[in-house]
């Protein structure tokens, strides 16, 4: 009988583009004997498919933390919500809720709190919003009061919240915990394809039922978090409040997994680092479609051609690939990049552009989207990925299977993924990006020097990083994972 | 020295804007990471034993360094706001001197006893058959534009407008089969007064999309433009007054309509949001509030006319007999209310930025210290209002008697209590206002029912009992009732407005 698997996601598949959505379409057309239950959420309910989804999907059921007027779960039966919001009385969340809620809240506010309380809490609280409703629970006064209190106790003086970082804590936690509410189909096994809230269903499962539990971490949630944080105007205490909350349910997701994948020694230093047991972290690399990705030098035009594929948002560092264009194009005045992918982030883009504007930079780049990356790669004669944060991008994958030289900076698993089959560089350093680009464009060495490096990396590429090796791993998984169950009881 | 630093710490060491206090050490070298420092780099450049180590020992240099400037949201000009709120009413302002200038408008003017009725009838019946649809396009619209989803905001500005077109189309079929039933109106004026509520209705739906989109100037505009069609078709093409305004409403309606959604293609043209199915149910449920208190609004601002054009109607051919001496000083008196208008808006945004400094400033242990001054704010807001209004509804009263425009005592009477009353259901307004700010539209409901209910006993009672002028007084009284319900139920929401400004925005 074929496994039932609930996928579940955060911000990616099968909403959005991007590496992860590509990892979960692959996988899951690869893996055609599971059925999978896909749990997806999203920031709002506005967001259409991004992929179309093949026949062994057996649910796709989004959850959108914001945009909604209620937080929680909308059913759209009235009658069924109003019920649910009169049985909700105070007595209810006083003698059912806050136990649960208090001890959650005690693992979010005290670092290094120990994960099984707030395991159990999670498990708890689940239970209880099956029979009573999310929103007027979680929107009580006694909930407030509750949260308030405890902010008061565990929190030191110095970096308790004022009532306006409070506000927006709660706030946060009423959407975030809104997750507790969804009901999920039976299945054989949880994969979360991060951790984090996508990791919760995988945690009360395993608790609840003793269904497996397996974790895929293509970057690190919380490594990301602390840069998206550090990025952000939110105020000092708020920025913890997000920090410790995610912290806990990460190492919870870490403590609870059965088996946690990894791309690379990158990520697994990470993973150990923030609690996860090494004996449970194992790699499992990114593989790329080779009937889609291969050679066709016949293609490359006679302008020399680099070309960058990545969502235009300040992590993929654009900026910095701008000002080492500059730089190049004063030896190489000839040379085109082309810079395709989605403009993620406007703010970001007309930053570039005013970049553009202030070396006059026109006539060497063209900004664009493309359906057909491999096209793109076969027209290039250098791949170039700027990025200050990754994990392990498939465009670089892609651009060793399509015979396209690598220069990358040295962030995530990318330098264990070239070995050496390409050009590595430190991140926001345009001259650095800009010497290694010219090596591979300028002067008589550089056209062997591309070729050889395209040989190697699509040697490389072929011996580790196929689609078919990746889908197979985790059909081992789960069949390993399965096998365990059939013996295992709820933690 | 510092030149070879990585960037991240120069950052903190120089406390630039950037900056962000590193919540712990670990956030430290993520930083450091990205700004290329690798294991290798840490050992061979800088002489740690790898990232991690670098970074711990620089969390204890800079954790408590400075925080660069935070981004705190701009303060709005209260003096633009008012004027952004005055001219949402500047249409009906518009019409109303176009009105005293020229003898007739957009709609209304010097029309035989029995067309008035019929006229009046028409448009009373579009604000309070629409007013309702209006608030529930606008609370929906409103939604989804503020979470940046324009696509969702045209589609249920879309939603509505249909609604809205046929719940007056059955409002009028209704009505006329009622009419044929009991016959209050003859045919022909049956369906003047239907033809009325429908283009009426359509254009206060059309201004409710105008109103979602921010365009108040565009509504003007949409004013000014049926006024235009009504002066070509009434004066250069002799065709009959009525009909110039009916068609010259249905340009303005049509014109709000197509201005409306072109603003909103606009915004969200490139936009590959999806589309949410109607949930017919979830939807009602959801804008029941709004609905109900839409209209129940427009029936406290005209029961009185209702009531006064249907007592002491005598042997007149219909039940209802439009009273121009009742009329004329209540669209007067409208002026002061138009101002009033713009203070709303404005108060509204005061609410807000006093709220966000306040809560900025407020310790978890003072909770109540927040209600406190906010309970204190809102009193305040009235108390500064209320004079002020009146001090301009006594210069609209001069005015207006210097001008001649209250030549009789009745129409004298009617100014007086009408300019009386405006400010208090001002007040009202506001106080609803903020009851919808706090996502609490249902306890809009008591104070408006309570309101209208006075304001229809009251006004009946003393019209039937001595003169049909005299149910101005159930305007007034509504309109105090209308005033204090509301505030006391703004005040026992702000004794715990630290809860219910939470839930607000949950």
């Amino acid at each position: 009988m074929a496994a039932t698997v609930l996928l579940t996601t955060e911000g990616t598949y099968p909403y959005f583009t991007g590496g992860v959505s590509v990892w979960c379409d692959q996988l899951i057309r690869r893996l055609a004997n599971t059925r999978y239950h896909i749990f997806a959420i999203v920031p709002s309910p506005k967001h259409p498919l991004r992929f179309e989804l093949p026949g062994n999907i057996a649910s796709c059921r989004p959850f959108p933390l914001w945009g909604t007027s209620l937080p929680g779960l909308q059913t759209g039966r009235v009658a069924s919500t109003v019920k649910r919001a009169v049985e909700t009385t105070e007595e209810v969340i006083e003698d059912r809720f806050l136990p649960h809620f208090r001890s959650m809240l005690r693992a979010f506010l005290v670092q290094g709190s120990p994960v099984e309380p707030l395991a159990a809490a999670l498990v708890g609280l689940q239970i209880y919003f099956e029979t009573y409703d999310y929103a007027a629970t979680m929107q009580s006064r006694i909930a407030w009061s509750t949260f308030l209190a405890a902010c008061r106790s565990w929190l030191p003086a110095g970096r308790r919240p004022n009532l306006e970082e409070a506000t927006a804590c709660m706030r946060w936690l009423i959407r975030y915990l809104g997750i507790l509410a969804v009901p999920h189909p039976s299945v054989d096994l949880v994969h979360a394809s991060m951790t984090g809230l996508a990791g919760l269903p995988g945690v009360i499962s395993k608790l609840r039922h003793g269904t497996p539990y397996l974790v895929t971490e293509h970057g690190i949630y919380l490594r990301e978090l602390y840069l998206a944080l550090s990025r952000t105007d939110y105020p000092v205490n708020s920025r913890r409040f997000l920090l410790s909350l995610n912290e806990a349910i990460v190492r919870t997701n870490y403590r609870y997994a059965d088996t946690i994948t990894s791309l690379g020694d990158f990520n697994r230093d990470w993973q150990i680092r923030l609690g996860a047991e090494a004996s449970k972290t194992m790699f499992v690399p990114n593989g790329v479609d080779t009937e889609r990705f291969g050679l066709a030098p016949e293609r490359r035009p006679a302008r020399l051609t680099v070309l960058t594929l990545a969502r235009c948002f300040s992590l993929k560092g654009i900026d910095v690939l701008l000002e080492a264009i500059h730089l190049v194009r004063q030896r190489v005045p000839g040379v085109l990049f082309r810079i395709l992918g989605e403009r993620a982030d406007p703010e970001y883009y007309n930053q570039c552009l005013s970049i553009v504007e202030k070396h006059q930079l026109h006539s060497n780049i063209e900004w664009g989207e493309t359906d057909d990356p491999a096209g793109a790669l076969n027209e290039a004669h250098v791949f170039c990925l700027p990025s200050i944060s990754e994990g392990m991008p498939y465009s670089v994958l892609e651009a060793m299977f399509s015979g396209c030289p690598v220069v990358a900076t040295d962030v995530g698993n990318v330098a264990s993924v070239l070995a050496g089959t390409g050009l590595l560089v430190r991140p926001k350093d345009p001259a650095g990006l800009s010497d290694a680009l010219l090596k591979l464009l300028d002067g008589p060495e550089a056209v062997g020097l591309r070729s050889r490096l395209a040989e190697a990396a699509l040697r490389r590429a072929h011996q580790h990083f196929t689609a078919d090796a990746c889908a197979q791993s985790f059909d081992d998984i789960y069949s390993r994972l399965s096998l365990c169950e059939q013996i295992s009881q709820p933690v | 020295m510092r030149a070879d630093l990585p960037a991240c710490l120069t950052a903190g060491l120089e406390a630039r804007p950037s900056w962000r206090i590193p919540l712990d050490e670990r956030d430290i070298a993520v930083r450091l990471e990205c700004d290329g420092v690798t294991d290798t780099v840490a050992a061979h450049t800088y002489g740690f034993r790898d990232v991690h180590d670098m970074a711990s020992e620089w969390y204890g240099q800079l954790h408590a360094a400075q925080e660069g400037d935070l981004r705190t949201p701009p303060r709005k000009n209260l003096l633009v706001e008012h004027i952004r709120g005055t001219a949402f009413a500047l249409p009906l302002a518009i019409c109303c001197v176009v009105m005293i200038c020229f003898g007739y408008s957009l709609w209304g003017g010097d029309l035989d006893g029995s067309a008035a009725a019929a006229v009046a009838i028409g448009v009373v019946a579009s604000f309070i058959v629409t007013g309702g649809i209006v608030q529930a396009m606008a609370w929906q619209g409103l939604f989804y534009a503020g979470s940046g989803d324009f696509r969702m905001s045209a589609v249920a500005c879309r939603r509505w407008t249909g609604y809205g077109g046929i719940i007056l189309a059955s409002a009028a079929v209704a009505a006329l089969l009622f009419n044929a039933q009991f016959g209050w109106l003859s045919g022909e004026l049956a369906w003047l007064a239907a033809s009325f509520c429908i283009a009426m209705g359509a254009l206060w739906i059309g201004t409710g999309i105008l109103y979602i989109v921010e365009a108040p100037l565009h509504v003007t505009a949409a004013t000014v433009y049926g006024i235009t069609v009504v002066f070509i078709l009434h004066r250069a093409l002799g065709m009959s007054l009525l009909e110039s305004q009916i068609l010259g409403v249905l340009t303005a309606a049509l014109a709000a309509f197509l201005t409306g959604f072109l603003i909103l293609r606009k915004r969200h043209t490139g936009d590959a949001s999806r589309v949410y199915p109607r949930m017919v149910r979830q939807t009602i449920f959801q804008t029941a509030p709004y609905l109900v208190y839409g209209s129940l609004y427009y029936l406290l601002l005209f029961a009185d006319r209702i009531v006064a054009w249907t007592a002491q109607t005598g042997a007149a051919e219909t039940p209802v007999v439009f009273r121009g001496d009742y009329e004329l000083p209540h669209d007067i008196a409208l002026l002061g209310f138009i101002i009033g208008v713009g203070w709303v808006h404005s108060a509204c945004r005061s609410f807000y930025d006093r709220v966000g400094v306040l809560l900025r400033s407020c310790d978890l242990e003072k909770t109540q210290w927040f209600n406190n001054r906010m309970l204190e704010f809102h009193l305040r807001q009235i108390a500064i209002f209320l004079p002020v209004a009146y001090a301009v509804n006594a210069i609209i009263w001069f005015s207006a008697q210097s001008f001649g425009l209250l030549a009789t005592p009745l129409t004298e009477r009617v100014a007086l209590i009408a300019l009386a009353a405006f400010p208090l259901l001002t007040v009202g307004l506001w106080n609803v206002s903020l009851l919808f700010a706090l996502s609490l539209p249902w306890a809009a409901l008591p104070p408006a029912i309570c309101a209208v209910l006075v304001n229809l006993s009251c006004g009946y009672t003393l019209s039937r009992i001595w003169s049909y002028d005299l149910a101005i007084f159930g305007f007034l009284a509504g309109s105090a009732v209308f005033c204090i319900a509301s505030s006391v139920s703004v005040q026992r929401r702000f004794r715990r407005l630290d809860y219910y400004y939470l839930v607000s925005g949950a």
